[in-house]
């Protein structure tokens, strides 16, 4: 869920956030959400809704002159029987376990941790007292930028940067992999292309910790659920959700299954730029090792 | 022997209207006494064999209602009205022949008491005859019918809104003269209506007066849904497809044999339920599929029309219950259905009691109410895969009901295009309507619900 974006952007932001809400979720979810606008949430005020989709809802927040990326977690609110508290309780869950992930593995591209703050979610009003009260609200620094889809649309970059994109993101997945955790989760929207060119990963939900989770977060299209938790198993699927991002992002087209990839799709990149996209997205690079070594520099 | 108060006519015993004016005799009666036992019988129907306890457990069930064989009859009275398409598209060897032949036996076994309008449209319209009483029908049956053949509105184009006019007004004057009579509006197409928008602006003005509105499409050409547009939130609602054009004689024979057995009119559903439990959406499944949403219905009470002795009910709902809650049976709520017999209100109600156990998981599915909640899901759901699933939920509860083989083979064309990944905007309209619509009870049921003497009028063509 890509949370990348300037304030300028934000109503083209919100109008594709409804767009996509009534396709892929439900009409009416997002006027919902769009209750949340002013509202004050664990002591910060929303200024916009940015993004929405799988378990969270993301937001522009303020607290005086300090602005940042809120994340909150996202049920059916606009159909109050749909979701009971097993599940609002593992969403935050999933907060808590995002928050640490991202205190963690501050300093690398994942947005620092602003706070991990707790208060009223006025879209439970009417659900049990034990709801109300205790909502997760995920304050994160504000990233900049475009998502990598949009990035390549936008500014047509040459292999060379992209190559430099490749290392940094092959660079994450290193220093991930050192301490046996795993990001399980590339997608375009998921990568963010600064102004100065510089990239960040915007969602830290997507780190599978071995050993620990017994969940991998995958995005269909760019990944599988794997059968087996196995440290080789989860960097293959890592570089291969990788792979398949720059895929998606240089193409337009998504690796569903069953869907064959497609080297023609990629006739705008160079040779070496499109040989290493397919060995990535075809499973054939299985370690950060292998795709340093191919990435053509 | 009791005689009409205005004007002195000879009443033979049960009836309700005077055959000579047409007035409501009803006060002349004495009151039926109120029913001492309870006129249904209720099953709720859970998801699953029972909840795990203290937890806010999603629950959703089924209400399953059917009249108590020997429930006595509403004798008030009841007002059918037929608003029928004599334009050119029914101008074939079998349709017009057929309807003219539904009308006549329709006309021949009207019961006494129910009075019946009958208004025919094509590029105008014309009432043939209005609120007439059984007996008359009976009499009068050879006259309507030959007024019907003459009648110069035979086989223009297509406009039904002069024609639900004409059917509002005599409904009107209807309710004027016997106000909570029952009162039951059928219009049959079998084309695409030229004026679909005009008869829109109609529809708030049947909802004001309560009355339940039905249609059928008749034959391959039938428009759905413009129909569903026009009938909008009023009770009924179902855009019934009659595909074997024959089969329009046993239905309408069967429209005048439901209408005379209604045990409840202008029923109501109620729910009454924990302070902390929450009610989703409130559906009807059989006889027609209907959506309530709580927002739309906060007081969680749900116009069901008149209920009939020989059909079943069947209403979903769906509950979050409280968390705090122990092993046992827990009563969630109250389920009631409430209606007005010969003046006295009748309620009769059953206890929603959900079976929790201390577990992590819900217990096995019952899979006849998780097909029935797919089924429904359609009507808050839109996407493909929600379409598509209710679509083969839909076959399978048609197959347990025995429904028409054409119409399950229809779906069937229908569901396989989407699994297919192709769209309903692909396929022909013919065959859209066909899965779409609602399906008929067949006339071989009808039959078999049937007096003899009535279905051997049937299966020899003339009573």
């Amino acid at each position: 869920m890509g949370c990348g974006v300037t304030a300028q952007r934000a109503r083209v932001e919100e109008d594709r956030m409804r767009r996509r809400m009534d396709a892929f979720w439900r009409p009416g979810l997002y006027d919902v959400l769009c209750k949340l606008k002013g509202k004050e949430l664990g002591g910060w005020r929303v200024e916009s809704l940015l993004a929405a989709g799988g378990q969270g809802v993301v937001m522009r927040v303020r607290r005086q002159a300090l602005v940042g990326v809120m994340k909150m977690p996202l049920v059916g609110y606009d159909r109050p029987v749909s979701f009971g508290s097993r599940q609002v309780r593992r969403l935050r869950q999933g907060l808590e376990r995002e928050a640490r992930m991202l205190a963690l593995h501050s300093g690398t591209l994942l947005p620092g941790l602003i706070e991990l703050a707790t208060g009223e979610n006025p879209l439970l009003e009417g659900r049990s007292a034990r709801l109300q009260g205790s909502e997760r609200f995920l304050v994160m620094e504000a990233v900049e930028g475009l998502a990598l889809d949009a990035a390549c649309v936008s500014c047509s970059p040459d292999g060379h940067r992209m190559a430099r994109w490749a290392g940094e993101l092959l660079g994450f997945v290193h220093r991930l992999r050192s301490q046996q955790h795993f990001y399980t989760d590339f997608k375009p929207n998921n990568i963010i292309v600064g102004p100065d060119g510089g990239l960040s990963l915007v969602d830290a939900g997507g780190i599978h910790v071995l050993g620990q989770d017994n969940m991998v977060e995958v995005t269909p299209g760019f990944g599988q659920v794997p059968e087996v938790l196995e440290a080789g198993v989860l960097e293959a699927l890592s570089l291969m959700a990788l792979g398949r991002a720059f895929y998606a992002a240089l193409s337009g087209r998504m690796l569903y299954e069953g869907v064959a990839i497609d080297a023609s799709a990629l006739s705008n990149a160079d040779d070496a730029w499109r040989g290493w996209v397919l060995g990535l997205s075809c499973g054939e690079l299985k370690t950060v090792e292998e795709a340093r070594a191919a990435l053509p520099m | 022997m009791p005689y009409c108060p205005y004007d002195r006519t000879p009443l033979q015993p049960g009836f309700v209207f005077c055959p000579q004016c047409g007035r409501s005799v009803s006060q002349a009666q004495p009151a039926a006494a109120p029913p001492s036992v309870a006129m249904f019988e209720g099953s709720v129907l859970w998801e699953h064999a029972h909840y795990p306890s203290a937890e806010d457990a999603l629950v959703r069930g089924i209400l399953r209602l059917k009249a108590r064989p020997g429930a006595p009859v509403h004798v008030g009275g009841g007002h059918l009205v037929m608003v029928l398409d004599v334009s050119g598209s029914m101008n074939t060897s079998d349709k017009y022949p057929l309807m003219r032949q539904a009308l006549r036996l329709m006309l021949e076994n009207l019961h006494e008491s129910l009075c019946l309008t009958v208004v025919i449209f094509s590029s105008r319209s014309e009432i043939l005859c209005e609120a007439l009483p059984g007996v008359q029908a009976r009499r009068m049956a050879d006259r309507l019918i030959e007024r019907m053949d003459r009648s110069p509105l035979l086989f223009g184009s297509t406009h039904i809104s002069p024609g639900l006019e004409l059917a509002h007004g005599a409904m009107t004057r209807f309710a004027r003269r016997h106000p909570g009579a029952l009162q039951r509006l059928y219009a049959l197409t079998d084309g695409q209506l030229h004026d679909a928008h005009v008869a829109c602006t109609l529809t708030q003005r049947f909802m004001a007066l309560g009355v339940e509105f039905n249609s059928y499409g008749f034959g391959r050409d039938f428009a759905l849904h413009s129909m569903r547009e026009i009938m909008g939130a009023c009770m009924g609602g179902a855009v019934k497809h009659l595909r074997h054009l024959a089969d329009i004689r046993e239905t309408f024979v069967w429209l005048v044999q439901t209408a005379a057995s209604v045990v409840a009119p202008q029923a109501s559903l109620g729910l009454s339920l924990h302070p902390e439990a929450l009610l989703g959406d409130v559906f009807c499944h059989r006889p027609v599929l209907t959506r309530w949403t709580p927002s739309e219905y906060p007081g969680m009470r749900y116009p069901v029309g008149s209920l009939e002795a020989n059909r079943a009910y069947e209403w979903a709902f769906e509950i979050r219950l409280p968390e705090d809650t122990v092993p046992g049976a827990f009563e969630v709520g109250r389920m009631a259905v409430d209606f007005e017999l010969q003046g006295c209100a009748n309620h009769q109600s059953w206890a929603l009691e959900v079976p929790l156990v201390d577990a992590d998981e819900p217990g096995p599915v019952d899979e006849y109410v998780t097909r029935v909640f797919a089924s429904l899901e359609e009507l808050r759901d839109q996407s493909p895969e929600a379409n598509l699933a209710a679509l083969d939920a839909r076959i399978d509860i048609a197959l347990l009901e025995g429904r028409d083989a054409s119409y399950i083979e229809n779906m069937r064309s229908v569901a396989e295009h989407l699994r297919d990944g192709g769209h309903l905007d692909e396929l022909d309209d013919e065959m859209t309507r066909g899965a779409y619509a609602t399906c008929c009870t067949c006339a071989s049921v009808i039959q078999g619900n049937l007096p003899d003497e009535l279905r051997d009028a049937l299966n020899s063509g003339r009573p």
